[in-house]
């Protein structure tokens, strides 16, 4: 019961079963007859507050309240008695009453910390759960993958997989898709990173955030745009109101690539003024060459540095926050993995060692990629009197990526790729009361967004200049009664992109598309059982990608690729209808399972297609690959059981099963991550000696080849399945009251297995890291 | 009510304000790094007309299609070989590559052609670069004649400083076939 499982579907519901199993274990012997019941409410707007606990003040009776915020008690005496009622995140109230009949006490609840966003996600409320399938890692669960980057972090979900360049460039995947088909909203702001390529991952500081969460399911009504697949939101934890310091400091270590990390955040609240705090937090890092079981994988290092800073008033009636965040990261780029022509690719994929392997080094050459990226935000709330919550919210974002290529002459200092895309948003949105049982949102989105090449390259930018704007309302209504929740959205987008560039022949191309989009989205959850413990979510939802400027105007020789490819500026919006049904039950005390199958019909799905013919070029001839646009399937289903052993022994199982197909050509489509199991065997333990959480796990994770993967159109067939094992050992060591020394140690590829990924672009040219030992320390204060 | 509704518009007119901005590059980008032309000269020893083949792709990897032309080779000949590089704006990027000749080397390969050849170039290090080669022609013959330019070979390599690509690695910056070349 007490278990807690590795990623926390829904902190609401344990919280539930937690109090549930509380109240079940005070048995009753009291032999006095009255009921006390009632309903707990927030006080501002009248919502019942399901979860709340009532308890006597003689700590004899409990009680807890359902999805509709009603409680029961019984077996009371007659007499005067003081009850408590508390609830997360609100003052505790306590009311006295004189009981001589059956009696009913309502109690108001205020809370006493309100965040912008995050405090209300700790306990969902009501009406506030995903219809779509939501996962997160936060608390000691994220703790154990702390000095991982987003991406491989969010491995852990079921059905998050990830795309790769060699090891430290990772994308997340999302059922099957990634890039401009996923959504990452990073501190409320959709990230804007140039994330159209796939060697370009997320410039997100995983230290800075803690809580990290997957909604799988078409989300274009809330989000907008390219919420295809779903969208990860990661969030840093609410502003401290303590008045207390508080603060930690990690420091990790890794043996693959010699890397280490240091991280420090630093918060306080105030006694003075009522709801505000601040936060400072950074972190460094470096590594070197990574390993593979038989060589070293050389110009794989990386650095870089991270800070970010909020400040920020919450009150209950009103709140102001402003977030700003700087990501530096220079990333090395396998050095064989850079190639002149098709010959050399084919020399690569038939040689068993990468034709370029030096000694261990921390040294960054050429080919590599610099980036750095800024992001701030101001927002705010305001609770109107029998109306809402108004929230508006103001982001910007720049991003300047250079990519440096081996080059001729005393090129190598100058980058062969330098962008700079500034995106500016704001955001409102109307969230109102319960009205007869009806709960929603009106919003209001608008972008602007301008990508630059900065000249002096020397070579002909892969990319156009541009602005993008877009301007989206949405209106989400869901209605609440017992243990049905149903919910229907809807949202118009507009947008609008101005191009410039000058084409192979030096013509200036100036073009003007605008694309006009709707998107609906219907949910269902239904909560069931005595207590509502199982659930089944089901969402019905579409959702639009306008094509992309790579989609639209790339032109030319991708060198990484080995690849001619063109770009179609008369691509369409591709669109997408999507169904994710999820079940969580727990079919005995010690089985909980959680079950998801997804289904997705694309329109005009765009893709990169293999052409017949080759395109010669003075480096030989190359393949050619044209941006078109197919209708497809993608369809899956994600299965995880965790299995309580007793004794704090657990056991989890995990498959993963995916499928595609282009209906045009009746193929497959390229690059969809393949079949999955993973299997873990655990033991955890509250307390073991001197140390506190004590968490132990052996990790298994099958991979098969992946067989549905087009025949045509790629070097190499997709590499054979592979079987990696892993383990974790995690504690805690209490010092002195308030200090928490954490430790930590994994391994990860255990047996040091030679494998390659069919999602590793760099597959072609070399193996994936070898056996990896990393080290854990931290100090929280 | 409509003050909040009047402070979200202002909020949206801020960001529309600032959309006519201009993005258009001020002129397109001299690749001058990309060879765009390719000459292989042969000389004939002892006097006669300079035999020319070349490879033009005037707007890159892509676009239109390269222009190639060939001259036939006499047989029983010797001819001293020499080859131009230029990028599009016409800089003479063989001179780069002699500038960096540790850096590069050319390597040819002939199939069903009576033809051989020595380097008569160097590098710094003594090993060949391949600008500059001497050629040796039989019997009349008809065959393919390619010219590879590796950069960052590694010349120390079994055979390579002999004009044997297997060993040499490094990335291609140039592949050409000449087809169907005549010796006669």
């Amino acid at each position: 019961m007490r278990l807690k499982i590795q990623y926390i579907r829904l902190a609401s519901l344990s919280l539930f079963w937690f109090v549930v199993g509380y109240q079940l274990s005070m048995a009753q012997s009291d032999p006095c007859n009255l009921t006390l019941t009632g309903k707990v409410m927030d006080q501002h707007n009248g919502e019942p507050l399901p979860f709340a606990v009532v308890i006597s003040k003689d700590g004899k009776h409990r009680a807890s309240t359902n999805l509709d915020g009603v409680y029961r008690m019984e077996g009371l005496c007659e007499g005067t008695c003081t009850f408590v009622c508390k609830h997360l995140g609100c003052t505790p109230v306590e009311k006295t009453v004189t009981l001589n009949t059956n009696s009913a006490v309502d109690f108001y609840m205020e809370h006493s910390i309100e965040s912008l966003d995050t405090a209300e996600i700790i306990v969902k409320k009501r009406g506030e759960e995903e219809t779509r399938t939501e996962e997160s890692l936060q608390g000691q669960s994220l703790e154990r993958l702390r000095g991982r980057s987003l991406g491989k972090s969010l491995e852990e979900i079921p059905g998050v997989s990830t795309l790769n360049t060699g090891a430290t460039i990772s994308k997340p995947v999302i059922q099957g898709l990634h890039s401009n088909r996923i959504q990452i909203r990073n501190n409320g702001l959709r990230q804007e990173d140039q994330q159209w390529g796939q060697e370009h991952a997320p410039n997100i500081d995983p230290w800075a955030m803690e809580r990290l969460s997957v909604v799988k399911g078409a989300s274009s009504v809330e989000y907008g745009a390219e919420a295809v697949a779903g969208v990860v939101i990661v969030e840093p934890e609410p502003l401290p109101t303590d008045s207390a310091w508080h603060g930690a400091l990690h420091t990790v270590g890794y043996t693959n690539g010699w890397g280490g990390q240091l991280a420090g955040k630093l918060q306080k609240g105030s006694a003075k003024i009522d709801g505000f705090g601040w936060r400072v937090q950074g972190s460094l890092q470096k590594q070197g060459d990574n390993r593979a079981p038989d060589y070293i994988l050389t110009n794989t290092g990386l650095y870089g540095g991270n800070v970010s800073t909020g400040i920020g008033l919450n009150r209950k009636k009103y709140g102001v926050e402003a977030y700003y965040s700087y990501v530096s990261q220079t990333t090395g780029i396998l050095r064989s993995a850079h190639i002149g022509n098709l010959t050399d690719l084919e020399n690569a994929i038939e040689s068993d060692r990468p034709l370029v392997v030096r000694p261990f080094s921390y040294a960054i050459n050429n080919p590599k990629q610099k980036v750095k990226h800024h992001l701030a935000k101001v927002e705010g709330y305001y609770r109107i009197s029998n109306l809402g919550k108004l929230k508006l919210r103001y982001g910007y974002q720049f991003n300047r990526r250079k990519e440096f290529d081996i080059r001729r002459g005393d090129r190598d200092s100058i980058p062969a790729l330098d962008i700079k895309l500034s995106t500016q948003t704001v955001d409102a949105i109307l969230e109102h009361y319960t009205i007869r049982r009806f709960k929603g949102k009106i919003g209001v989105n608008t972008f602007y967004q301008k990508n630059l090449n900065v000249a002096g390259t020397g070579i002909r930018p892969l990319i156009p200049n541009y602005i993008r704007q877009s301007f989206g309302v949405f209106w989400i209504e869901r209605y609440i009664k017992g243990k049905m929740e149903l919910e229907a959205g809807i949202r118009y987008e507009h947008q609008r992109l101005e191009i410039a560039k000058f084409d192979q022949s030096k013509t200036l191309i100036q073009q003007t598309k605008n694309f006009d989009n709707v998107a609906g989205s219907l949910g269902w959850i239904q909560h069931m059982g005595e207590d509502g413990k199982n659930t089944l979510r089901i969402n019905l939802g579409t959702a639009f990608r306008p094509p992309n400027v790579a989609e639209l105007y790339s032109e030319g020789l991708h060198h990484g690729a080995a690849a001619i490819e063109i770009g179609d500026s008369t691509l369409n919006t591709e669109k997408t209808l999507k169904l994710v049904a999820g079940y969580t039950f727990n079919p005995k005390t010690w089985l909980n399972i959680q079950l998801e199958g997804h289904f997705s019909y694309f329109e005009d799905f765009i893709f990169l297609e293999p052409q017949d013919e080759a395109v010669l070029t003075i480096q030989g001839a190359f393949p050619l690959f044209l941006y078109k646009q197919t209708d497809a399937l993608v369809y899956g289903g994600d299965l995880s059981a965790l299995f309580d052993l007793g004794k704090g022994f657990f056991f989890q199982t995990k498959p993963s099963l995916l499928f595609n197909r282009d209906l045009d050509k009746k193929d497959f489509l390229p690059f969809f991550p393949a079949n999955r199991w993973g299997n873990n065997l655990g033991y955890q333990r509250d307390s073991l000696g001197a140390f506190k959480n004590v968490y132990f796990l052996i990790r298994t994770s099958a991979v098969t080849q992946q067989r549905f993967a087009p025949k045509e159109g790629d070097f190499t067939s997709p590499p054979d399945g592979y079987f990696l094992t892993g383990i974790e050992l995690d504690g805690e060591l209490p010092l002195g009251k308030d200090n928490t020394l954490t430790l930590g140690l994994s391994v990860d590829n255990l047996f040091n297995v030679r494998y390659r990924d069919y999602l590793d672009r760099l597959r072609y040219f070399a193996d994936e890291t070898g056996t990896n030992v990393w080290l854990r320390v931290g100090l929280k204060f | 009510m409509k003050k909040y509704a009047l402070l979200s518009v202002g909020l949206v007119a801020m960001l529309a304000s600032c959309s006519d901005d201009d993005v258009t590059p001020s002129e397109p980008v001299n690749e001058e790094e990309v060879i765009t032309k390719m000459t292989v000269n042969f000389v004939p020893e002892g006097g006669g007309d300079t035999l020319k083949f070349t490879f033009e792709d005037a707007d890159g990897p892509g676009g239109n299609d390269p222009v190639i032309t060939k001259d036939d080779l006499k047989a029983n000949t010797v001819y001293n070989t020499s080859i131009g590089l230029w990028s599009d704006e016409g800089e003479d990027i063989a001179e780069e590559v002699s500038e960096e000749d540790n850096e590069h080397q050319f390597f040819f390969e002939v199939t069903d052609l009576n033809a051989t050849y020595v380097y008569d170039d160097e590098d710094g290090d003594g090993n060949p670069v391949g600008l500059k080669t001497i050629w040796t022609t039989t019997d009349a013959s008809t065959g393919d004649f390619q010219v590879i330019l590796r950069h960052e070979p590694n010349k120390s390599a079994s055979g390579v400083s002999e004009g044997d690509i297997t060993n040499a690695g490094g990335e291609t910056d140039i592949e050409v076939v000449f087809e169907d070349v005549k010796i006669d």
